[in-house]
């Protein structure tokens, strides 16, 4: 694919992650569908993170504003797809997010041995540490958030037995005619 | 899809049809065909036989005489059914009288009941069902006959007055009554002979037992009423929903609820039908098509979700395709084209993968394997991994496939001990890496479902495959929660732009003691 072409292809895609398990390829179109037309689906593989991390797709329209489309509103409104409360969230997707990007042009790679004796060798090995440091950092912060993230959910789960025992109990009261006779004593309607 | 598989599916949607005698055109249009018998799935069906019918909604099976035969205008082929009405279905009507076991009766009368337009497809097969009433017009069956009969009736039931009556009136629905009584022998020859008749009906019975589980059949049933044709389509509920809508005269005195009830479930239909099409054409392109055949009940309609159906299919087959070409063309075809996931594990397993880190995020797979073989000098697949929300914007990474564990011993010790730097002093770090391989088992963080309603709605999603995509409204407790979630995902926005920033920062302090060495 040409870069053009590809970069074009970029600014029609978009985002999307915060997805459930159960969000197949499917289920995505039929809930995209809705703001266009989509053109491709590709679910982002997860290849180092912990498996329990949520699926995260980029979604091909036919026309960057339908895109465009897709981000504003998800952005304004929390969209759910295949459960709830937790919505799913889109972005404008990035050239980095693709798999199979053409090259850019006029791009050049330049590479250089060192071996120990270089003076440089002993700055290039503490950017290496450094580099191992900062992926683990990355993991740290990929923990810390599903922590978060569960616990969010717990607290809500308990909020919405709690809602739904309210809703129950007020059914009830009125299904079996309590709230009425109190109404009646109180002389209200 | 195969041209074989072509043909297979559509003897499965069209099952072997050959219509008979052609006995008249009708008279106010002459498309209109009315015919005396067809062929329909190798039997053959004449005129006044008594056919079993599967209608969903109902886990037995109908029974009904054909009393007209016909194809109209638009190419459909039904026919017009009396029916013949089970005791459970007028059980409230029955009052004192016993019904034998395999007693039915035959429906007359005027009103909603009597009889209908049934498309073809929804037959399942010959019944045998032999009058023993001791009518005069009635030739009187053999004791054998009655009891090798399936069915038999002995009176009608009036859809008007709902009353069961021991004497038969002079025509039902139009038709001579003669026709409903035995078949006098020097008339038209009986339909099927015994045997064959018990036959279709254990291959029924064991149609009927699946069709109360599993069958996916989508019936329109245009109930002749002085009303407007009730359009009523069943959707595959599970039984105890509790909207099985009975179509015969039984529920008469819910005789407004069906209708409004049919109504709601029309407007569901539509979506249900399209969702759970598309679902199942993804999970088996093949086998489910059928599936998908069935629940449509226009043949147009039909005709529409085969083409969406084969759309599917061959989009998702493309793009499997797609991605292995293209890698061919980067490597030279020297590598067998199994998908890159199968080559992944495989890797895995061999212990021929190695994670490189540090390259420039705008790297391509293509790049990072010619920097191999450029720099290790051997021949590697590599793929770059991609990016997403919270990768960091300044590290790109590839997973490499090597050809051996020697060449990946040697790959990690060779970038350790030497440094292979990239254009702006990055050194490239390699390192062996465990795939993670994705659980679908665990529950996902943030869907909650009241307990209540957990075991129902899976059952009924793994059913259905609704898609439930909503924007949430303002004015509900789910907006509540959502709004939740969304502040905590703007807080990690922010932890993660922190973060990298924070990395940033120390990534140049360290280059700046790098320009501070070469300096010096």
């Amino acid at each position: 694919m040409e870069y053009g072409a590809f970069e074009e292809k970029v600014r029609r895609t978009v985002y999307i992650d915060n997805l459930s398990p159960n969000v197949t390829e499917a289920v995505l179109r039929t809930a995209i569908d809705q703001f266009g037309t989509v053109k491709s689906i590709q679910f982002i593989p997860n290849y180092l993170g912990p498996n329990n991390l949520p699926q995260c797709a980029l979604v091909e329209m036919k026309e960057d504003k339908e895109a465009k489309a897709v981000i504003s509103v998800m952005t304004q409104f929390p969209f759910m797809m295949s459960g709830m409360p937790r919505p799913v969230r889109a972005r404008a997707a990035e050239m980095e997010m693709f798999d199979d990007r053409p090259k850019k042009p006029g791009k050049e790679m330049q590479l250089r041995w060192l071996n120990p004796n270089d003076p440089d060798f002993q700055v290039a090995n503490k950017l290496k540490y450094l580099v191992q440091n900062h992926t683990a950092e990355s993991a740290v912060m990929l923990k810390k958030q599903l922590i978060e993230e569960e616990e969010l959910s717990k607290k809500q789960g308990e909020a919405l037995k709690a809602n739904y025992k309210k809703y129950e109990m007020l059914d009830g009261v009125i299904g079996d005619e309590t709230a009425l006779q109190l109404a009646r004593h109180y002389r209200k309607k | 899809m195969s041209h074989l598989e072509k043909e297979s599916r559509s003897r499965e949607e069209n099952p072997q049809f050959k219509w008979g005698i052609l006995k008249a055109l009708g008279q106010n249009n002459k498309n209109v065909k009315f015919y005396e018998s067809f062929t329909y799935d190798g039997v053959e069906y004449f005129l006044y036989d008594c056919v079993y019918f599967n209608i969903q909604g109902s886990p037995e099976t109908s029974i009904g005489k054909i009393v007209k035969i016909y194809e109209n205008s638009t190419s459909e082929k039904r026919v017009k059914v009396v029916w013949f009405l089970r005791p459970t279905e007028i059980r409230n009507h029955l009052g004192d009288y016993v019904p034998c076991w395999n007693e039915l009766f035959l429906a007359s009368g005027e009103g909603v009941g009597l009889s209908s337009l049934v498309l073809l497809k929804f037959i399942a097969g010959k019944c045998n069902v032999v009058c023993a009433s001791h009518d005069h017009r009635n030739p009187q069956a053999s004791k054998a006959a009655i009891r090798m009969a399936d069915y038999i009736f002995h009176c009608t039931f009036d859809v008007g007055k709902l009353a069961i009556l021991e004497t038969f009136p002079d025509n039902i629905d139009g038709v001579k009554v003669e026709y409903f009584f035995n078949r006098r022998i020097d008339q038209k020859p009986i339909s099927a002979p015994n045997p064959k008749a018990k036959v279709d009906r254990t291959a029924i019975s064991g149609l009927s037992s699946k069709s109360g589980v599993n069958k996916v059949i989508g019936t329109t049933i245009k109930k002749e009423s002085t009303k407007d044709a009730v359009n009523v389509s069943e959707l595959k509920h599970p039984p105890d929903k509790s909207i099985s809508l009975k179509l015969k005269a039984s529920s008469h005195d819910n005789g407004t609820g069906t209708a409004r009830s049919s109504q709601c479930l029309d407007k569901l239909e539509a979506k249900v039908c399209k969702d759970s099409s598309t679902r199942a054409t993804n999970v088996h392109p093949y086998k489910k098509r059928k599936f998908i055949m069935d629940e449509e009940s226009d043949s147009e309609s039909d005709k529409e979700a085969a083409q969406l159906a084969e759309d599917k299919a061959i989009k998702t087959k493309g793009q499997l395709m797609k991605v292995t070409s293209s890698l061919d063309a980067n490597r030279g075809n020297w590598f067998h084209k199994l998908p890159w996931e199968q080559r992944l594990q495989t890797a895995q397993e061999s212990g021929t993968l190695l994670l490189l880190e540090n390259l420039d995020p705008s790297f391509i797979s293509a790049e990072v394997q010619d920097l191999v073989r450029d720099a290790l000098k051997m021949r590697v697949e590599a793929k770059m991994v991609q990016q997403t929300a919270f990768s960091s914007p300044y590290y790109g990474k590839a997973l490499v496939i090597l050809q051996s564990k020697k060449e990946v011993e040697l790959a990690i010790s060779k970038l350790e001990e030497n440094c292979l730097m990239l254009a702006n002093g990055r050194p490239i770090v390699a390192s062996k890496v465990e795939i993670e391989k994705p659980n679908k088992q665990a529950g996902f963080v943030g869907h909650l479902l009241l307990d209540k309603f957990r075991v129902q709605r899976q059952n009924q999603e793994r059913k259905k495959a609704v898609s439930t995509s909503h924007c949430s409204q303002p004015n509900t407790f789910e907006y509540d929660l959502a709004m939740e979630w969304c502040m905590l995902q703007e807080k990690s926005d922010l932890w993660w732009k922190a973060l990298y920033e924070e990395q940033a920062k120390e990534i140049e302090v360290s280059k700046q003691l790098k320009m501070i060495s070469t300096i010096s």
